[in-house]
């Protein structure tokens, strides 16, 4: 294919990755299609801007801005909520359904303390195991959370001491850590340490790899083994396999604490992605009789519903796909 | 310190001259007009919030460019929103693109160029506008105007080429500038 047939796709947005790819080489082959690149686009833009301009109306915007803004001045008690009030109200309700289903949840046994011992000053280790399906939620002595995914299990003392706080987590577990700058919060693990002063954060762990997504604040990880560390902020993740280096990337996965939320959330996604993300939630498998369904885009949201649920909606979503589901096993068709 | 009617009027003119083609801008990388609004939006409440310091940015017009672009540039490189495949090449594509914005706001090339979109063959010309203007899929034109995908491939190269040849002259003498 031609240059400028890569380039029209790419502005027309009818490019795939490998069409994206081979236009990012040619462009970095020399500074004269460099220049050209920018020169189509540059028309390619031009030609429509005034036209694409009439889209926006700028008095309207203006208007909404001085809604913001004024009521921010004139009184900042108003009832009225400002638009990242609302937000954060939405943010509420929405988390609300997880509360009534954690609550469900505790009504269970849904835990068990495997080991207490005793050390000197009476501080004692113990360690919590989820054998449930569902996640615990544990409460540590400063007032931070450890949310456990099933077959995860923590040990934490029964009191910190004053300049450190150190636990150890295996397995899967959404952290909310209490800020405290002077008692550094620690989490050691199989194959790398966690240093935090006051965050959210997921982090996966076993034997042979571990990963860590940062929701808020930041944290610093350390490979036990070498002693190379990577500070991650907000959105970034960590993959560690043994023996490789530390891989930080920024976090492209938004549905990596739907087993703590319950909530799945898509958009735009091809559904090879839904279906992966489906199967990691619910623990089932999902195949297809066309592969043409994976490339099916889905923009969806889908909160506390059961697996046959999400099924029947994205039967009902793409009116061509039918599903049958045998077990833990579905299958889409045409 | 400006009084607060001032700020009005400040913030008033930024809407009226920038708030459109920013937009613009924005929607280039987002594709949506609701999310490219919405993303201004924020950045002018951000200016708004810290319009004590205005005095320091020396150039607001390429200093509202620059935010839109990596506000945008972060935005897509979260939520993937061109697809969820791996396409890293596509965000450095947006990047490099996003480095020539200044020359969009060059009303004499638009010019130029509206008239050599007016002066296209009718058919190249229709395809070129319902794929510009109306953002149409390909798929989408070869339907409505009953003609295959290929044809309307075609008919966008030529009318670039056509726009290129035309224009290449204006271009040169700029770019020496």
């Amino acid at each position: 294919m031609n240059t400028e047939n890569l380039i029209i796709k790419y502005l027309t947005d009818e490019n795939s990755a490998e069409d994206n790819a081979a236009l990012m080489d040619w462009i970095l082959s020399s500074e004269e299609n460099k220049k050209e690149f920018a020169a189509i686009c540059r028309y390619w833009y031009t030609a429509g801007r005034t036209n694409s301009e009439k889209s926006f109306d700028a008095h309207k915007a203006f208007s909404e801005f001085k809604n913001n803004t004024t009521q921010e001045i004139i009184s900042p008690q108003n009832q009225t909520l400002t638009p990242q009030q609302k937000t954060t109200n939405t943010q509420k309700s929405r988390i609300m359904p997880l509360w009534r289903y954690i609550a469900a949840a505790a009504a269970v046994i849904v835990f068990v303390v495997i080991s207490v011992f005793v050390n000197q000053n009476n501080i004692t280790q113990q360690t919590i195991a989820n054998t449930s399906a569902t996640e615990k939620e544990i409460i540590l002595p400063d007032g931070s959370t450890v949310y456990l995914h099933s077959h995860a299990s923590v040990t934490y003392p029964s009191e910190f001491s004053e300049d450190n706080r150190t636990i150890s987590i295996n397995g899967h577990a959404f952290c909310e850590i209490a800020r405290n700058e002077q008692a550094p919060f620690i989490i050691s693990t199989p194959l790398i340490s966690v240093e935090v002063l006051g965050t959210t954060f997921s982090i996966h762990t076993s034997n042979s790899k571990a990963n860590v997504i940062v929701e808020s604040g930041s944290v610093q990880v350390t490979k036990l083994i070498s002693n190379q560390s990577v500070i991650l902020e907000k959105n970034e993740r960590v993959d560690y396999e043994k023996n490789n280096n530390l891989r930080t990337s920024i976090n492209s996965d938004i549905n990596y604490l739907s087993w703590k939320t319950g909530i799945l959330t898509f958009d735009k996604t091809p559904l090879h992605k839904v279906f992966a993300d489906i199967e990691r939630h619910y623990n089932c498998s999902i195949i297809v009789s066309d592969e043409q369904i994976y490339s099916e885009i889905l923009t969806s949201t889908f909160e506390q519903l059961s697996l046959e649920d999400v099924c029947t909606m994205i039967s009902s979503a793409f009116p061509a796909i039918s599903y049958l589901r045998e077990g833990n096993t579905i299958t889409f068709y045409n | 310190m400006r009084e607060s009617q001032d700020w009005e009027a400040f913030f008033e003119k930024i809407y009226l001259q920038f708030y459109a083609s920013l937009c613009v801008f924005a929607k280039s990388f987002v594709y949506d007009d609701d999310e490219a609004e919405e993303i201004v939006q924020s950045i002018i409440l951000k200016l708004w919030e810290h319009k004590e310091s205005t005095a320091e940015i020396t150039s607001l017009k390429s200093y509202l460019y620059r935010a839109v672009r990596n506000t945008c540039l972060n935005h897509i490189k979260h939520e993937k929103i061109k697809n969820q495949y791996q396409d890293t090449s596509w965000i450095k594509l947006k990047e490099i693109e996003s480095e020539f914005i200044d020359p969009y706001q060059n009303t004499e090339l638009e010019e130029h160029i509206n008239e050599a979109i007016f002066n296209l063959p009718e058919r190249c010309r229709e395809v070129f506008e319902m794929s510009r203007f109306d953002g149409l899929k390909n798929k989408e034109i070869s339907e409505k105007l009953d003609i295959s995908v290929k044809a309307v491939e075609a008919n966008i190269t030529r009318a670039l080429a056509t726009l290129r040849k035309k224009i290449n002259n204006y271009i040169h003498s700029e770019d020496n500038i």
